[in-house]
């Protein structure tokens, strides 16, 4: 094609396939995309059910009280697979979980390092560099 | 046939039907979002240089293809979904069915538990070999 795409194409374009790709990574593996967020908070260090919701709070679904999401309910199947320890003070990853969040820590990583086959650290620097001041442009103000 | 914004000073507005109105508005309304849109590039463009602006082109086209995309397909719509992701599969051996490291084996009927199924745990015909930790 000889007219050059614009940005938003490819932006688009990117997004879908880093998204599929990660679900697709996490459905092979049996883990919810929920479900590793959680293990990624625990990873780090021992929380209470408030503080995963308050960690997820931007992907969990917006909805009355009632009815929202919580992360108790993904916990659920973490727990009863074992990987998750419900303790007093909050919940930790038991010793297989660990082993098991490592494993696909690596297998996210590795799919990482796949779509960046072929560019630079530094190409990818800029990149990102680009496209933060392009979301600033836009009106973007977080941290 | 009269539309919203052709021969408007021949047009009767008082005769005007509200379905006119209606396209009226949104014929406006694209006019408005053009006009948006074509302003916006130069907004988002604002402090970057033209070098830096073609590396992330050509970075982001780069990262399409690593992650299976050609030009053969579609890049948007439901028909495009699940194709040409074949580079899944090379990290898919070793965390199938039998992995020591295994969640779901069975306990999800309905798709999941190729992954790391607890019912698996321990199995000593891990594909991968890895010790239970």
């Amino acid at each position: 094609m000889d007219t050059p795409r614009p940005i938003g194409f490819w932006l688009k374009l990117v997004d879908r396939l880093i998204d599929e790709q990660f679900a697709s990574t996490l459905e092979e593996h049996g883990v919810t995309r929920r479900q590793w967020q959680l293990l990624n908070v625990l990873s780090r260090e021992n929380a209470t059910v408030e503080q995963l919701d308050a960690a997820v709070a931007p992907f969990l679904s917006l909805a009355p009280d009632d009815e929202s999401e919580s992360s108790a309910e993904h916990l659920t199947e973490l727990i009863d697979s074992a990987w998750v320890d419900a303790t007093p003070t909050g919940y930790e990853l038991t010793e297989r979980g660990r082993t098991a969040f490592d494993k696909l820590a690596e297998v996210v990583r590795v799919n990482r390092e796949a779509a960046m086959d072929g560019l630079t650290q530094e190409q990818y620097e800029q990149t990102l560099a680009t496209l933060e001041l392009v979301a600033r442009n836009l009106g973007w103000d977080g941290p | 046939m009269n539309t919203p914004n052709e021969n408007t000073e021949a047009f009767d507005t008082k005769t005007a039907r509200p379905n006119f109105w209606l396209r009226a508005m949104e014929h406006r309304k694209h006019q408005l979002t053009h006009e948006y849109r074509a302003t916006l590039g130069d907004t988002a463009r604002q402090g970057i240089s033209d070098e830096d602006y073609a590396t992330t082109m050509t970075t982001l086209e780069k990262m399409a293809r690593n992650l299976g995309w050609d030009e053969s397909q579609r890049p948007f719509g439901p028909s495009d979904f699940g194709r040409g992701f074949g580079q899944f599969g090379q990290f898919g051996p070793g965390f199938g069915p039998g992995h020591p490291f295994g969640r779901g084996g069975g306990r999800r009927p309905f798709g999941r538990g190729r992954g790391f199924g607890p019912g698996d745990v321990g199995t000593k015909n891990a594909p991968n070999g890895a010790p239970e930790a």
